[in-house]
């Protein structure tokens, strides 16, 4: 608005032209206010700071405080801030963070709101939009705060019982087999069970506490368990494509933490596709996160983004890291196929791992992959996530070659891997 | 959702808007602001022309200020939807202009007397005289901003229909088919603070007309212009009018912000509008403070600079003018060279054109005069009448009819009794002068025409002047001077003449006037018949002596 300044300027003419001196102070009044608004308040805007402060990872249908703070570090107090937080729909639980308020000198204002995860995803929380602004209208200015990210993590399924064949032990899971123990890795102790060997008490140590313990040793070979998953659009049913690779998904996250739970170590292989490499290789790739839903999104397929498959860990930040990654993927229409996709996504795998291979269909190529990966010594089992009439034909023929197959087409067909399953040979 | 901050909050958020908050200190302050805008308007007239009836000005300024903003506030409640607001700010308006004019005659010796009154009949124009009109172009322009200001601040304002669509959730207003219409607020808001830039820039003139002393220089020449200090009224309209309008501003600003958050669903923090009202405040008197202690005029070294600098562009602009003039004056001269060579050509003389008798309208009688200044006040009344019920009608104040009735009852009633008490008292008279007339004249008379009463000031001057001369025939014949059938005026005029030598002028004055009446078509006035009558007395006074002496 330069009216005010030439107002001024003629104020200051007619006060020097007519040497009148009260005009200098009308001068000085107006021209206080208006430097004030133009050259203050920009400067003063710049000490606010903006924080969001939220747990960036959830699991499904929990629900994420996010707090975000708003600090005056100046000593001009701002007469209005307007925020405006931006969240993503599928998120939102109800109407979005929408404020107005004054911030004096040194102060500071914390909202929080609450998302909910609806949905597996990697979204985007922000920016969060400011707009500020003098007494008199004569300045206004926008600022946005940095974005923050917040995963949600695919469904899991407890499989509180899930007993995986194997050809050697599995890891401290009950099975059937025996178990084979490195006498020179000792893991500790414990109290004498009946059926225990002689030669596996400590005497010393039963000495010592006056009664019988037995040592504890580590496994003498690693058992890892890689899980493979096919997200290629193209091996799913029309009618199923959408919810058959979310479903599988699922499965792979349910399996990921059943085992990591019992201590096992776990890692991951998929030829999806990851929308964060993408971001990554391109930041500035518009429209990234949907606008309906803000969720990452796949904007275009190439193999730089099929994600580089996990190795085999224990523990539950290992666990966060594939579930962060089932989390991202996507189903990809020009995913390399699965069958000529899976042997190279096992050679850094150690022998004797345990192979759940989560596939919608298993072809004759996809079957006899499985086969090779049987005689050089892996442990494959079939988990094919959509019904198919010609199962029994595959389960047989899988017999044959040596290794399971399982149908886990719908929650209830979870049941069946519920149950301990002897294991197979 | 939470909200946490290191200040307590002190108070809950009133949603309302700032000047519905509180009404009358918005109205107040805006009446100031435009009286102090008018202060200049004001106090330029009172030093062009000094005189105690401008005491008024700046009171009737701000009166009229505020009931422009009471009644454009009380125009826009929704009650006041289906008004014909157009008819009611005329009559508004009127009402004013009525009530000015009162006024003014207050200030400038009370109410006019009769003679006044009898001017403003028959020339309605000398109603509007120098004082009226300057209150009322004052008036009127405060009217007008006051109107105006408060149409924009109510604009800013979310209407009670607004606020009640967006109370409501985000499901229910997309169900609604009766969604507020938007406009754009900052542009009203704009409009604000332009309306205000310019009384600001209105203020700077006066503020410069005001310094100079013009009533000298038009005594003694532009040569004489001298400054004169500002007055202290100025002093004060120009500290009101901008620090009250940076306020108004403000407060404009929070409003339109408030309608705007209200309407985009902003949740506004509490106690915010508090703070920025306070803020405004605190901001302004600050600066204002540190103004006062700012080296004050024009003994800066750097306003000497720029007073030096608007001189030499002054002198520069002078220069070029002076030099552009010159080349055209130079450049016209070619064309007005002698060529040399060729003879003049003698023209023949234009003869001038034949002028016309000038077409002179014929004057309007008295009567017609009258009559056009009375229908014109008439109606003037009628209108003014018409406009006050209306404006008071509608702000609830009921004229009691039954009141009124019975009064004008009442009055009827007296002049009723009035006129039949003179027409009785009348009628005794004439009955008592009768017979004192008839003694007088005796029985012999008995035969004569019965007398009777005759009001020469209501007849017709031409009847007047007939009156005249044959009273003059019958006292003449009374006195024993008696005019004979066969006699003409002029052979009678004789007689009298010789009879009453004294009176010689006046009996040919007053036959020729006769003649004149009698069988000339040339209009005759009152003044003619006035002239006639002082001629008809000198004779009857000559008649009359001679009687008084033959009767002694």
């Amino acid at each position: 608005m330069s009216s005010l300044a030439v107002l001024i300027l003629i104020l200051l003419v007619v006060g020097i032209l007519l040497r009148i001196d009260f005009i200098f102070y009308i001068f000085y009044v107006t021209s206080g206010i208006y430097i004030w608004s133009r050259w203050v308040m920009p400067r003063a805007f710049r000490n606010v700071r903006f924080e969001r402060t939220f747990t960036d990872h959830a699991f499904l249908r929990e629900v994420i405080p996010v707090r975000i703070t708003l600090r005056n570090e100046g000593r001009v107090p701002l007469p209005w801030l307007q925020i405006t937080e931006s969240v993503p729909p599928e998120l939102s639980s109800g109407r979005r963070p929408n404020y107005a308020l004054s911030l004096g000198g040194g102060e500071r204002t914390a909202f929080t709101y609450k998302v909910r995860a609806t949905r597996r995803g990697y979204y985007r929380l922000g920016p969060l939009f400011v707009r500020m602004g003098d007494l008199f209208g004569w300045q206004q200015q926008n600022a946005q705060s940095g974005l923050s990210y917040l995963t949600v993590y695919p469904r899991i399924i407890p499989l509180s019982q899930l007993g995986l064949p194997s050809r050697l032990p599995f890891g401290t899971i009950a099975s059937n087999q025996r178990l084979f123990e490195d006498p020179a890795r000792p893991n500790g102790v414990r109290d004498y069970r009946s059926g225990d060997s002689l030669r596996q008490i400590n005497w010393k140590v039963s000495a010592h506490s006056n009664q019988l313990v037995v040592k504890t040793l580590q496994p003498a070979i690693a058992l890892d368990t890689a899980i493979m998953l096919n997200l290629s659009a193209g091996d799913y049913s029309r009618r199923a494509r959408y919810s058959a690779p979310e479903w599988a998904i699922e499965i792979a996250a349910s399996l990921a933490a059943h085992l990591i739970e019992r201590k096992q170590a776990v890692g991951l292989a998929t030829n999806a596709q990851d929308p964060l490499l993408q971001l990554r290789s391109a930041p500035d790739a518009a429209g990234a996160f949907d606008a309906v839903s803000g969720r990452l999104l796949l904007a275009g397929e190439d193999a730089a983004f099929v994600p580089p498959p996990i190795p085999p860990r224990t523990g539950r930040d290992h666990l966060m890291k594939i579930l962060e990654l089932l989390a991202r993927v996507e189903a990809g229409r020009n995913a390399p196929p699965f069958a000529s996709w899976l042997p190279g996504a096992t050679v850094h795998l150690s022998w004797g791992a345990t192979l759940p291979v989560i596939t919608p269909t298993a072809d004759e190529a996809l079957v006899q992959a499985l086969h090779r990966l049987v005689r050089a010594g892996y442990n494959p089992l079939l988990l094919l996530v959509e019904t198919s009439i010609h199962f029994g034909e595959i389960r047989q023929r899988a017999r044959q070659l040596g290794f399971t197959a399982f149908q886990v087409a719908a929650q209830k067909d979870l049941d069946v891997l519920q149950s301990p399953q002897p294991a197979q040979r | 959702m939470d909200i946490e901050r290191t200040k307590p909050v002190a108070m809950a958020e009133d949603e309302r808007s700032e000047d519905e908050q509180s009404p009358v200190l918005f109205s107040l302050l805006l009446a100031i602001l435009i009286t102090a805008l008018l202060t200049g308007p004001a106090v330029f007239v009172r030093l062009l022309n000094p005189s105690p009836a401008w005491e008024l000005l700046l009171p009737v300024v701000f009166f009229v200020a505020l009931e422009a903003i009471v009644t454009t506030r009380w125009l826009a409640h929704p009650e006041r939807r289906s008004f014909n607001r157009l008819s009611y700010r005329a009559a508004e308006v009127v009402v004013l202009a009525f009530l000015v004019r009162l006024l003014t005659w207050l200030v400038t010796g009370g109410f006019p007397g009769w003679a006044t009154w009898y001017e403003y009949l028959i020339s309605p124009l000398t109603f509007l005289d120098g004082v009226f009109v300057v209150y009322l172009v004052l008036a009127g322009v405060a009217w007008e901003r006051g109107s105006f200001l408060t149409n924009l601040y109510g604009r800013l304002t979310l209407s009670p229909g607004e606020r009640a669509y967006y109370s409501l959730g985000e499901e229910e207003q997309r169900r609604r088919i009766d969604r507020p219409v938007d406009f754009s607020r900052p542009e009203v808001f704009e409009s604000f603070v332009r309306s205000w830039l310019n009384g600001g820039l209105v203020m700077a003139l006066f503020a410069a007309l005001t310094s100079v002393d013009f009533t000298r220089a038009a005594d003694e020449g532009i040569r004489s212009l001298t400054r004169l200090g500002m007055e202290p009224q100025m002093l004060l309209a120009l500290i009101l009018y901008f620090i009250l309008g940076l306020w108004l501003v403000s407060r404009a600003r929070l409003t339109m912000m408030q309608a705007r958050w209200t309407a985009d669903g902003v949740k506004t923090l509490p106690d915010m509008s508090r703070r920025w009202r306070r803020g405004s405040i605190v901001l302004l008197l600050l600066i204002a403070l540190v103004a006062a202690f700012l080296p004050i005029g024009s003994t800066l070294g750097i306003a000497t600079l720029l007073a030096l600098f608007f001189r030499v562009i002054l002198a520069v602009a002078q220069f070029i003018f002076l030099l552009l003039t010159l080349l055209g004056v130079l450049f016209l001269s070619l064309f007005s060279l002698p060529s040399g060579g060729e003879e003049p050509v003698e023209q023949a003389p234009i003869e001038p054109p034949l002028e016309l008798p000038p077409i002179t309208p014929a004057p309007l009688g008295e009567t017609a005069t009258l009559f056009a200044g009375a229908t014109f006040w008439a109606l003037a009344a009628l209108i003014a009448a018409a406009a006050f019920l209306f404006f008071v009608r509608e702000r609830g104040i009921r004229l009691n009819l039954d009141l009124l009735a019975h009064w004008w009852e009442r009055i009827d009633r007296w002049l009723q009794r009035l006129w039949h008490s003179a027409s009785e008292r009348a009628v005794t008279l004439q009955d008592a002068v009768r017979v004192r007339l008839q003694r007088e004249a005796g029985t012999a008379a008995g035969s004569a025409t019965p007398w009777r009463f005759l009001r020469v000031g209501a007849l017709p001057p031409r009847e007047q002047v007939r009156y005249f001369s044959l009273s003059t025939v019958r006292r003449a014949s009374e006195a024993g001077v008696e005019r004979q059938e066969s006699e003409t005026p002029s052979e009678y005029a004789r007689d009298l003449q010789a009879e009453w030598p004294e009176a010689e002028a006046e009996i040919s004055a007053l036959t020729d006037a006769f003649l004149e009446a009698r069988y000339s078509a040339r209009a005759i006035d009152s003044d003619d018949a006035s002239a006639v009558k002082k001629v008809w007395k000198a004779v009857r006074a000559s008649v009359r002596r001679r009687r008084q002496k033959d009767s002694a």
